[in-house]
């Protein structure tokens, strides 16, 4: 990857700490609207995944 | 919070002048992090004028403290405000969390000197910069703040790195 050749030592260190750049490098091209729109609605989906696990929970122990 | 009411959120308070800073996640998301939040942080000035915007602002939101008794009497006004700094609310728009200060920084002045304008849904709003994030998550020093700051450095670092080029 051509980002990977250009790599400085403080994004060399993020990379070994389990950063994974290209999560970052995708979301700084998006505008902050994107950024914050998608935020919540991962969100949003993460509550309804949830909530239906609770479901589930609940169904079982009838 | 859905996607569609953090919109509103912002309007109302925009629309209605109240001087504030985004911090926290939301700040975090809003300078590329990969960070899910469902929430709204926000650092407020203490000013008498912005309590009064900021009551007027929430009002038609059913704002109430979150997890307190559903019986507890609360009416968010400007002398509430006056009478608390950080308070936890669930709106029905959603969560918002209103901070007096921002740990790390201090008030709503050094939330300012820490903050940048970004355009959201058209507004230009103010911003917890990433250098202010990973002063205040450093200083909060909860396990869930310190996993961020590996992210808010590296892309304070392609910050840089994009400068330079």
């Amino acid at each position: 990857m051509e980002r990977s050749e250009k790599l400085t030592p403080a994004l060399k260190k993020a990379q070994e700490e389990g950063i994974d750049l290209s999560l970052l490098y995708e979301r700084l091209s998006w505008t902050p609207t994107e950024r914050l729109k998608r935020n919540y609605e991962t969100a949003e989906a993460f509550e309804e995944l949830r909530k239906a696990g609770q479901r589930h929970r609940a169904g079982n122990q009838h | 919070m859905l996607a569609t009411n953090i919109e509103k959120l912002l309007k109302a308070l925009y629309d209605q002048g109240v001087e504030f800073v985004i911090i926290g996640g939301a700040a975090a998301v809003l300078h590329g992090s990969a960070y899910v939040t469902g929430d709204l942080d926000v650092c407020y000035s203490r000013e008498k004028e912005n309590l009064k915007k900021l009551a007027t602002a929430l009002a038609p939101f059913k704002a109430s403290l979150r997890g307190s008794p559903k019986n507890l009497p609360f009416r968010l006004d400007a002398d509430s405000l006056k009478s608390g700094l950080n308070f936890t609310l669930t709106t029905d728009l959603g969560d918002l969390d209103i901070f007096g200060e921002v740990t790390g920084l201090g008030g709503y002045g050094a939330a300012m000197a820490f903050s940048e304008e970004l355009e959201i849904f058209g507004m230009r709003c103010k911003v917890l910069t990433l250098e202010g994030l990973i002063k205040n998550k450093r200083a909060v020093g909860r396990a869930k703040d310190l996993r961020l700051l590996p992210e808010l450095e590296a892309l304070l670092a392609i910050r840089k790195s994009q400068k330079k080029s």
